[in-house]
């Protein structure tokens, strides 16, 4: 498991006018971020990858591919990150646009670093929580691959509320058979209780 | 025949010897002793050159060669001198031989003779004794032929000398005549018949005189006195007579007294005819007496037309005066020709026919033919030359005419003649001829003069009332002639400027320099124009159109220079408001650009000032953390101030351009403005997603401009370019600003979009003011800047127009051209 307070967070900067990209940088840097500057959107496309995490700010007007065209992108692929997009007009349009394609936030240049900061790091937030689901499912998915398959019919059924006796009666196995499947199973799985493993079977959208 | 050459009587005899051995020549002096001279001729070649060229006759002759040679030496002597004695040396055994050849050999005289080489001690005495031999012939046919003439010729030449003496006389070019002391003729040979008409008539003994006219005849009689009273041995009087042929003839008398052997007493006359002497004489006084008539003449026509206290009509008055009275004729008018007719201007003669005012047709008068001919028309007897009209028979009755026609400015104007009706007693004479002609050249001449007199006081009466301001100046700028407009525009009167230098006007407006070119260029003899600020005297400025040019004289060289200009003050102010209106006009132009470019700066200014925020919060967030350092804060502060700079830049190009143009082109390299433009609208061509491209060739020549106008001009197409562009997806969206030379060094400034084109109804209307196909558009942009390149002497143009963009094009001159 991850530990987000050691890793700092990594923000891409993604402008086309090198000094607000220096002075975004210059920022992030300063409160004990990690930053990465672009000049453009297919730059940062080219490094980006599913599962990546950080925080993207990006410049919606930009020669080239937009930042608009960036953010479709990025959903494509399956990126998640929180976009804060910056720009200098203050065009309606393009606003709303970028909110419903999930920006973050939006703010206008010049902006208040403050409302920058705060921008990142509730973005970080919100998607760190995310993330930490989307680990958490990801580890179950993983354990789960390490279940036998008798296991996987045992979760299955004990996923659907059932009691080890009704398991067993179901499966045609002993009581006692059922039991060793469920520790066996919660121990691969690292839960404690069976309502845990109810809970990651249902997180884990387990279709069985 | 050598007969009469006189003998030398000598007592020495000389011999010549010929090819005679030295040996045997000496031999022979030694004998000769002193009776006998021997004289050595150089070979044959010596001896027959003294022969043929007339040498001294020959003595006698010994030759030494071989016998042969001799005999053919000997022979030749005898060609020319028979009598020559020849003695042939020879060797004693060749002595008959030589002999009997002598005896056959022709062409030999009597006195060749062979002589044995051994017998030369008697060689001298016998050849003394054939010189005297010789010398003795020679006497005695000398002798015989004096004898001869004495004797028998003489007398026979006696009759022959007296016939010789009469036919001698009868040939003479000269009459002979022998008179007695009565005057009858005794005498006369064949010329005196033919110098004397009736002599050949039996003239022996009739009285001489009769010959000659009454009036001679006297002068004939005193002259025959004078003679034979033995007062004077020769006298000669030249008198008249009747010639052979009828005609009259002067005749020389020459008498001489004369006495016969028989005691009585007379007088030789010699006739000579001198009638050509006479008559040339008469001819030269004749001659002389006319040339006199002529000076005189010439010297009161002198007069007359070098008079300065009468008029032009009034000498010519007196000059035909002058001719009439010179040819001694009634009548003398000058006329002049109108089209077909002939009007008389001035006249002499008081006839009534021939006043001034009246006129004729041209066809019917001499003066029509003395209009058609260079030389003089001069008619002696009217009757017997066909008049003008074709009727046989004097012209208007007139027997005596004398014209000639009068030249203006080589046209014929008119005629002089002069005439009368009844025929002069003598005929012209050239004198006359040239008189009439130099009376006409003079009155032509006259006219012209008084014809250019009036020209030019309409010229100057012209250059006087004409509203341009005239200045005429010396070659040393010296002013000397204003007119009256010069005053009035100048202030200055006449009296103050003439005698000034030009650099009175002077406002100091023009540099050195320039007036340094304009003297250049008219001291050059070309005419200068061109606008010059001059001074008034009360020391206003003003702006005149000048032209200054020299005048030559009529060797070419530059004698003054005339100055015309008229004050264009005004039309400079008006020149310089309609130049303001149009600066006004592009400002606004510019400006209106500017508003339409609004949005585009303001995202440009936006990106520096952001990044200053951003820069200074940053700064100031480290300055409340704890760990700041001076090398943090540096950093963030440099970055504020190159963007601070940044911005700086770009409101100074927004301000240049946003200012109003001046109007003032000056020479500049056209790649900067392009590139300046390039910089000013790449933001907005990067926000609109454009590419921009800019190609400019190397070497582009400077050009004349104002470079904020040709910035606006740019900037307007390159924006029109840009609206058209933005209509294509983003990948489309291409701009092209290319600057290339063309063949007349002019620079071509290509504007290619990718739009869509111009739509063929906005083709032709283009460059119409408030032609606008952007609906927030003032439509003025193409319009002015077709304007502004105009006024930098260029061309703008559409060059190119197709779905797929459009390109526009603009050429200016380079700076070599458009000064």
């Amino acid at each position: 498991m991850k530990n987000k307070s050691t890793d700092p967070a990594v923000i891409h900067i993604v402008d086309d006018n090198p000094a607000v990209r220096d002075a975004i940088c210059w920022l992030v840097e300063q409160v004990g971020l990690v930053g990465r500057k672009y000049a453009a959107a297919a730059e940062f496309l080219n490094i980006c990858q599913p599962g990546m995490r950080g925080c993207l700010v990006l410049d919606v007007r930009m020669p080239g591919m937009s930042g608009l065209d960036l953010q479709d992108s990025l959903q494509a692929r399956q990126i998640n990150l929180p976009i804060i997009v910056i720009t200098g007009h203050g065009d309606v349009p393009i606003t709303v646009r970028a909110m419903k394609a999930g920006a973050f936030e939006f703010l206008q240049k010049p902006f208040n670093d403050q409302a920058l900061l705060d921008a990142i790091h509730a973005g970080l937030e919100k998607y760190g929580a995310i993330w930490d689901q989307e680990g958490r499912a990801n580890r179950v998915q993983e354990s789960l691959t390490a279940l036998t398959p008798r296991e996987k019919q045992v979760l299955a059924l004990l996923g659907h509320g059932k009691a080890s006796k009704v398991v067993a009666y179901d499966m045609g196995l002993s009581v006692r058979t059922v039991e060793g499947y469920r520790s066996s199973i919660m121990r691969k799985l690292g839960v404690r209780t069976v309502g845990e493993l109810i809970e990651i079977v249902l997180k884990a959208r387990l279709d069985y | 025949m050598p007969v009469l050459t006189p003998c030398r009587i000598e007592s020495s005899h000389t011999v010549h010897l010929v090819g005679v051995d030295p040996v045997l020549r000496q031999q022979i002096d030694r004998q000769a002793g002193g009776d006998l001279a021997i004289e050595v001729l150089e070979g044959v070649g010596g001896l027959f050159r003294h022969l043929e060229h007339g040498g001294a006759p020959l003595e006698a002759v010994l030759l030494g060669m071989i016998p042969e040679e001799a005999v053919r030496v000997a022979q030749r002597i005898c060609a020319q001198d028979k009598c020559v004695p020849v003695m042939i040396l020879c060797p004693p055994a060749a002595l008959d031989g030589l002999r009997r050849n002598l005896m056959f050999s022709p062409l030999l005289g009597r006195e060749v003779m062979p002589w044995s080489i051994e017998d030369l001690d008697v060689l001298p005495e016998a050849l003394c004794k054939v010189i005297d031999r010789r010398r003795k012939h020679l006497e005695y046919q000398d002798t015989l032929a004096r004898t001869q003439i004495r004797l028998e010729k003489l007398p026979l030449l006696r009759p022959e000398a007296t016939h010789y003496l009469d036919q001698l006389l009868d040939c003479a070019p000269i009459g002979v005549v022998t008179v007695d002391l009565v005057g009858r003729i005794l005498t006369l040979n064949r010329q005196a018949q033919e110098t004397l008409e009736g002599l050949a008539r039996n003239p022996l003994g009739r009285l001489f005189c009769e010959f000659f006219p009454p009036v001679a005849r006297e002068r004939w009689q005193a002259l025959q006195a004078q003679c034979l009273a033995g007062g004077a041995s020769r006298v000669t009087e030249t008198l008249l007579c009747h010639g052979a042929a009828g005609n009259r003839c002067h005749v020389e008398v020459t008498l001489t007294p004369l006495a016969y052997r028989t005691g009585q007493r007379g007088a030789m006359v010699i006739l000579q005819d001198v009638t050509a002497r006479v008559e040339a004489e008469q001819e030269r006084q004749q001659a002389e007496e006319e040339l006199r008539l002529h000076v005189r003449v010439l010297r009161r026509f002198h007069e007359i037309s070098s008079s300065e206290a009468v008029g032009l009509h009034e000498k010519f008055n007196q000059v035909l005066s002058l001719g009439c009275q010179q040819f001694g004729l009634p009548v003398g008018v000058i006329t002049e020709i109108w089209g077909r007719d002939l009007k008389i201007s001035h006249a002499v003669g008081n006839d009534p026919a021939y006043a001034v005012g009246n006129g004729q047709q041209l066809a019917q008068t001499y003066c029509g033919q003395t209009a058609r001919s260079d030389e003089p028309l001069i008619i002696n007897y009217g009757g017997d030359v066909p008049s003008p009209d074709g009727v046989q028979g004097p012209c208007c009755g007139l027997e005596a005419y004398i014209g000639a026609r009068i030249h203006l400015n080589g046209v014929v104007e008119g005629t002089l003649c002069f005439h009368g009706v009844p025929a002069r007693k003598r005929l012209f004479t050239e004198a006359d001829r040239e008189l009439v002609k130099l009376i006409s050249r003079w009155v032509g001449n006259e006219l012209q003069r008084k014809e250019a007199q009036a020209h030019m006081r309409k010229l100057s009466s012209a250059l006087e009332q004409a509203a341009d301001a005239v200045i005429i100046a010396g070659r040393n700028r010296d002013i000397e002639y204003v007119n009256s407009s010069f005053e009035s525009l100048t202030g200055y009167s006449k009296q103050e400027v003439i005698g000034q230098k030009t650099h009175v006007l002077r406002s100091g407006v023009h540099d050195a320099s320039f007036y340094d070119t304009l003297w250049k260029a008219i001291t050059a003899g070309k005419a200068f124009r061109g606008v010059l600020v001059n001074r008034k005297k009360d020391g206003s400025l003003y702006h005149e159109q000048r032209t200054i040019s020299p005048l030559k004289d009529e060797h070419g060289h530059i004698t003054h220079f005339i100055s015309t200009g008229h004050d264009i003050t005004e039309l400079v102010e008006a020149q310089r408001q309609h130049r303001l209106h149009q600066a006004e006009l592009v400002h606004v132009g510019r400006l209106s650009t500017l508003g339409e470019m609004t949005s585009g700066i303001a995202h440009e200014l936006n990106q520096p000032l952001c990044a200053i925020t951003t820069f200074t919060q940053t700064c100031l967030r480290i300055l409340d953390g704890d760990t700041c350092t001076p090398e943090q804060l540096q950093y963030g502060l440099r970055q504020v101030l190159r963007q601070a700079d940044h911005a700086g830049q770009i409101f100074r190009r927004l301000r240049n351009f946003a200012r109003k143009g001046d109007m003032h082109q000056r020479p500049f390299a056209l790649a900067d403005i392009i590139n300046e433009v390039a910089i000013f609208i790449r933001a907005e061509a990067g926000q609109n997603l454009v590419k921009l491209q800019v190609e400019l060739a190397e070497h582009l020549p400077q050009v004349s401009v104002d470079p904020i106008q040709i910035e606006q001009v740019l900037l307007n197409l390159v924006r029109n370019a840009m609206d058209a562009v933005v209509e294509r997806e983003a990948d489309d969206r291409r701009i092209l600003i290319a600057a290339t030379v063309s063949d007349q060094r002019h620079v071509v400034v290509n504007i290619k979009d990718s739009g869509h084109g111009c739509a063929p109804d906005v083709v032709d209307r283009l460059f119409e003011p408030f032609m606008t196909t952007k609906p927030e558009g003032l439509g003025v942009g193409l319009g002015i800047s077709q304007s502004i390149i105009e006024a930098h002497q260029g061309r703008l143009w559409l060059a190119e127009n197709s779905p797929k963009g459009a390109t526009f094009c603009f050429s200016l001159p380079p700076v070599e051209i458009s000064r």
